[in-house]
């Protein structure tokens, strides 16, 4: 019963399509109020006066919370994990929007008109809101990982190129089309939660801590996230201010972000400042790499986007170092976004590495084969398995890379000028402790559980699959259940990390069922396998037999109804841990196409090809769909995506999806994903790598890289909007 | 108050997924999004916006029309529930049949549905149904589409997974030899005549005062002069034509109207026709009506509307609302400017004419007792080049940094007259005289764009925002002069 690998459709396709999946926000509870978030209209200084009285006089308030009158209770921020923050800002103000109260009413529109009606006296201070401004002041936090080996001085001496360039990548927003939505209804002190989150158990904690209850009193449930792209993998503080909402107003609350909330009520990509110094011999040998970082945090965390970690492994260079330093602004603090680290690193290497190979007159493709490697420099490791090179070269192949001009500006499609480039990437691939339960009914039917999530991945799908091969039965008998605390621990939906972590949990549960089934077989009376010594019997394809004599079986329901069982079931965990001689991670090449309006300043992206080996591929179509969906969020980095604070008030000026641009489908160029065979089982048991992250990676520099290839104008400050080339 | 002739009904009615409804009071006022998750159940239309900037909330908005029903998907967490008086709205749980209605389970698929599945057209779900209803929409009566097509017809659902190719291979993959059509799905005749009664009154809704509640009033009227007779006893009434704008302002910026004036039922304000040497666009014909007009009067003017907006948006907003609200990187102004195009108001005292450019320097402003008609614009002659422009910085969706119209009269190399008009470099988009006055009598060679560039260049001071900087927006208007000449 062969399942994984096939392209099965989305198991919960049907719920999708017809609107059916329900989401945070949609489950309804009895005397359900709704909430509406109070938040700072000014980006630093000081509340000085609250005056709550219109509001709660407002018909159908039903509760009103700021800073003046809450309890005071803290929350874990996200970084570090021992800080705690309460859960209101004010009277001091670190960012503009930062919530500093709630208002409940029975309907949504008079906790919004409530909202209003609370007002603020401040004393307003000059926020901090420009990166560049305060470098003087950026400093290594404590969590740094620099990477350094060998001698710069000598590595520059030895280059007969040298590369000095700086890559800025703005503040980028998530914006999953689901906004974030909490319900929270107590019973006595326990609380259930209904949020949209990318790790309930996460989730679950944070609540438990906050509230000061046992973690067995919080439940939290969420079967469905409508893309979290790591914005839901933090709990933000409006899930504990929904809480207490409701457990002041003593009924179920709700409460949603609204899409320009989303802007302050949760974490972003951090704006980074690379600095790159890359050099090599004549023969395109690396001599030396440089990348030396800045990026913003808030005034509390110290929130580190790690674009060391992709410089220091990717390519072989003797002489290298990585670093980081970070500066604190007035915004809430940065937080994991697709691909957090390599998304931004890989537009400082991969550019970089274009730049260099432009100077030295080779070919890109060529240089960075060059300097491929099968040790990881940053800690002399092996990777487990690293197929950059098949990448690279399959993708020249596929791509048309032929039709590219070494010289830049010279290739011309009618008034348009045309471009190709190329980009590495990489992701660490992630293993981390999970578990999931498999029970077998005696009708055959199978459900699996996790508190993992499926963010529109298709971890619903990939785990029916696991589950039907591993156990031998049509995939049409599994059902499975995520998103749920009171189900066994799976991992976070983060770091790229679920089908590897929960699959290979499944697997190993799956597996342990069949022990089960097997030892089932062969202790009850009436069996035919019955008195064998288990090391004679298999189970496979839905049936127990012994291997000396396959006609001598019978199936799984069979078993469990010779045994007077209703069914039985395992829960398993995803195992040992990776093997620590080893690096982990995995690899892409990506390919751009554009064609250039220098007139107007257009960038369109014509043709994309990304080619990834990823490991094992465990759905043809969801692995192409998570990738596919990663290069054109490297298009948005590219051309659009660039969250603008005003610098008076450091209010986020384009707070909504109208002037935050996400790439629409007119954007969509002729596209095309390729995976390079390959299984890592060192890696993981079911043999997979990572994919959520990957396609992001090196999407954005091969855009880059391709204008620079059409135009000869070489922009390092994304996004490249038409301004910056005409 | 003048009594008007006709009756007045004080709620709305329409079809919602084949059951009729009655809606009044203050639930009439709000946004349809919110009301068909909040007061239906029907949770399959998204939120993700709010702004008309997604299209998550897309439903079909049926209008009826001689034959039945016209559906067109539209944004509806932007558009008033008012404004569904008489038509019918089929959401996603509606699509096949009212009688499938909440039964997802184990029902069927439609086409559509399967080829989202079939194709992984849906990852995080979100989007989805926003996607189906629009999908269902471009294939309701078309037998072939290429992939522009769909991509087309999809430009106003935003997916954040999917990187859109396995939806645009879903659009481009559904069984059209087993689409049952919507009419089929829903026979017209049965909800044409479920909207008959009361279908010719007026609607007035009166939310009072209450202590701690402001009072709102609604009229709905069914003929000019009780827009006209109710607009002069209520000057300070916003005016709402297809409420994308006004919608917005509602549902994001929390507006809440005491007093609305809605255009809806003026529906026969909607004509697009060519009238002599004129095109004449009526007040209340959306854009898409314009566009399916247009293409065989001024193609130039079809190709731009391609790129306004959203086709949800473009279903929606009209023609008089895009002029009265005179944006400055309003789309529709530098073609109406360049053309001499004229605007033709009624009030008390009949119809009044005014040029585009004149409007536009009064404020814009038109008179208490006045409502846009129609408008009327000179069409290109033989031998002028007509050229608009739109430059933004995503593809498609986006608002313009800046747009242009070029209209010119050369004869024997030589340009006897030239119009230019820009929008998003001032306040209101404008005309530029100096630089037009320079090309006059001037031969066209590149050399006079450049020179051209240069005279426009300092007759302009545009203005920063997030969108572009001063800057910026000076140097396109050079280029875009440099372009029209280099392109004629």
């Amino acid at each position: 019963m062969e399942a994984i690998g096939k392209p099965l459709d989305r198991v919960d396709g049907r719920l999708k399509v017809t609107g059916a999946a329900t989401y945070a926000a949609e489950f309804e509870l009895p005397n359900m109020v709704h909430a509406a978030l109070v938040q700072s209209g000014i980006g630093a200084g000081r509340v000085t006066s609250v005056d709550d009285s219109q509001a709660r006089r407002l018909k159908g308030v039903l509760g009103v919370i700021t800073f003046d009158n809450s309890p005071k209770i803290s929350t874990p921020a996200s970084r570090p994990a021992s800080l705690t923050k309460p859960i209101f800002g004010g009277p001091e103000i670190e960012y503009n929007g930062q919530h500093i109260g709630v208002v409940v009413a029975d309907t949504l529109e008079r906790a919004f008109q409530g909202a209003e009606m609370v007002r603020f006296q401040y004393a307003a201070q000059k926020p901090r809101v420009e990166l560049a401004e305060f470098k003087s002041e950026a400093f290594a936090p404590g969590n740094s990982r620099p990477s350094s080996r060998g001698d710069l001085n000598a590595g520059r001496a030895s280059a007969a190129q040298i590369v000095t360039a700086s890559y800025d990548v703005p503040t980028e927003h998530h914006n999953p089309m689901e906004p974030h939505a909490t319900i929270a209804v107590w019973n006595g002190d326990a609380l259930t939660v209904y949020d949209s989150s990318q790790g309930v158990e996460g989730c679950r904690r944070t609540l438990a801590d906050t509230f000061n209850i046992p973690i067995e009193n919080v439940r939290v449930i969420c079967p469905f996230v409508g893309g979290g792209f790591g914005s839901k993998g933090t709990t933000w503080m409006h899930v504990p201010i929904a809480a207490l909402a409701a457990r002041t107003v003593g009924r179920p609350v709700k409460l949603v972000l609204r899409r320009q909330e989303m802007f302050s009520g949760h974490g972003y990509r951090s704006h980074t400042i690379q600095d790159m110094e890359l050099g090599a011999q004549a023969d395109g040998t690396l001599t030396i790499t440089r990348n030396s970082t800045l990026n913003e945090t808030s005034m509390s965390d110290d929130w580190r986007e790690d674009t060391a970690r992709m410089t220091g492994m990717m390519y072989a260079c003797p002489n290298l170092e990585a670093t980081g330093k970070i500066a604190r602004l007035n915004k809430i603090s940065p937080t994991y976004m697709r691909a957090p680290g390599e998304a931004a690193g890989s537009v400082g290497l991969e550019c970089a590495m274009d730049e260099l190979a432009a100077k030295l007159g080779m070919d890109p493709i060529e240089f960075r084969l060059h300097n491929d490697t099968q040790i990881d420099g940053s800690n002399k490791k092996p990777f487990s398995s690293r197929a950059l090179k098949e990448c690279l070269t399959l993708g020249r192949d596929k791509f048309g890379w032929s039709e590219r001009k070494m010289e830049p500006g010279t290739l011309r499609q009618g008034r348009y000028l045309v471009g190709y480039g190329v980009a590495g990437g990489t992701y660490p691939a992630n293993f981390r402790p999970s578990s999931a339960r498999i029970m077998l009914m005696q009708n055959g039917a199978v459900l699996v559980q996790s508190s993992s999530h499926d963010l529109g991945t298709g971890a619903y799908t990939i785990f029916t699959q696991i589950a039907a091969e591993e156990l031998g039965v049509p995939v049409d008998n599994v059902r499975v259940e995520l998103g749920d605390t009171k189900l066994p621990d799976g991992v976070t939906a983060g770091g790229s990390a679920t089908s590897a972590s929960t699959g290979s949990a499944i697997l190993n549960a799956a597996g342990e069922l069949k022990k089960r089934l097997v030892s089932l077989a062969t202790e009850t009376k009436g069996s035919p396998l019955s008195g064998m010594a288990i090391t004679e019997v298999k189970a496979e394809n839905g049936r127990i037999f012994a291997t000396n004599n396959p006609t001598k079986n019978l199936s799984y329901t069979d078993a469990l109804k010779l045994a007077g069982q209703t069914s039985v079931e395992v829960t398993g965990s995803n195992g040992r841990a990776q093997r620590a001689n080893l690096s982990y991670y995995s690899f892409g090449a990506q390919f751009s196409k554009v064609r250039v309006d220098l007139e107007l300043g257009q960038i369109r992206v014509e043709k994309m090809l990304g080619v990834f080996g990823a490991g094992r591929i465990l759905n043809a179509k969801t692995a192409r769909s998570q990738m596919l969906g990663g290069m054109i969020w490297g298009i948005g980095m590219a051309l659009h995506e660039h969250t603008q604070y005003d610098p008076n008030t450091a209010r986020v000026v384009t707070r909504n999806l109208a002037d935050y641009h996400i790439p629409c489908c007119a954007d969509t160029p002729e596209i095309e994903v390729e995976f390079v065979p390959e299984e890592d089982t060192q890696m993981s048991p079911i043999g997979a790598k990572g994919i959520g992250e990957l396609g992001i990676v090196g999407a954005a520099a091969s855009i880059a890289n391709a204008v620079y290839n059409a135009t000869g104008k070489r922009i390092r400050e994304f996004p490249l909007t038409p301004d910056k080339l005409v | 108050m003048k009594r008007f002739a006709g009756l007045m009904r004080d709620h709305i009615f329409f079809f919602l997924n084949g059951q009729k409804i009655q809606v009044r009071g203050r639930e009439a006022l709000g946004m349809l999004a919110p009301f068909l998750r909040r007061e239906r159940g029907l949770t399959g239309t998204k939120i993700a916006c709010a702004h008309g900037a997604c299209g998550s909330c897309s439903i079909l908005l049926g209008r009826p029309t001689q034959s039945g029903f016209n559906y067109q998907p539209i944004n509806s967490c932007i558009f008033p529930v008012f404004a569904c008086d008489g038509a019918h709205v089929i959401t996603v749980e509606g699509l096949n049949g009212p009688d499938k209605v909440g039964g997802q389970d184990d029902g069927v698929l439609s086409p559509v549905q399967c080829a989202m599945v079939d194709c992984h057209g849906a990852q995080c779900g979100f989007c989805t149904p926003g996607i189906v209803i629009t999908l269902t929409a471009f294939h309701e009566n078309r037998v072939q589409s290429s992939a522009e097509d769909v991509k087309a017809a999809l430009e106003g659902n935003l997916c954040r997974c999917t990187g859109y190719s396995p939806i645009i291979e879903a659009g481009m993959s559904v069984e059209t030899a087993d689409l049952r059509p919507l009419t089929q799905i829903y026979p017209p005749e049965p909800l044409l005549d479920g909207l008959n009664a009361g279908a010719s009154d007026a609607v007035e809704i009166r939310v009072p005062e209450d202590e701690l509640e402001i009072g709102q009033h609604l009229f709905v009227p069914r003929s000019p002069e009780e827009a006209i007779c109710w607009k002069v006893a209520h000057p300070e009434a916003i005016v709402v034509s297809g409420g994308t704008e006004v919608g917005v302002a509602m549902s994001v910026k929390g507006l809440a109207p005491r007093e609305i004036l809605s255009l809806a039922h003026l529906e026969d304000w909607d004509e697009v026709t060519r009238e002599n040497d004129e095109l004449v666009l009526g007040a209340r014909a959306t854009w898409t009506q314009v566009a399916e007009q247009v293409g065989a009067i001024v193609p130039e003017f079809a190709t731009l509307l391609t790129r306004w907006g959203s086709p949800q948006l473009r279903n929606a907003g009209t023609v008089a609302g895009n002029i009265i609200r005179a944006a400055p990187i309003s789309d529709s102004l530098p073609f109406l400017l360049a053309c001499e195009a004229e605007l033709e108001f009624i009030g008390e005292l009949g119809a009044r004419r005014v040029t585009v450019a004149d409007f536009l320097e009064s404020g814009p402003t038109m008179r208490p007792d006045e409502l846009l008609r129609r408008v009327l614009v000179p069409l290109p002659k033989e031998g002028q080049t007509l050229r608009l422009f739109k430059v933004s910085k995503r593809r498609a969706f986006d608002r313009s940094i800046v747009s242009a119209a070029f209209l010119l009269t050369a004869s024997d190399g030589v340009i006897e007259d030239i119009k230019i008009a820009f929008g998003g470099v001032a306040p209101l988009a404008l005309r530029l005289p100096q630089t037009e006055a320079f090309l006059q009598g001037k031969p066209v060679n590149s050399a006079i764009w450049r020179e051209a560039a240069t005279v426009a260049y300092n007759e302009i001071s545009p203005y920063s925002d997030a969108a572009a900087s001063r800057e910026h927006r000076t140097r396109l208007v050079a280029n875009l002069l440099r372009k029209f000449g280099a392109e004629l």
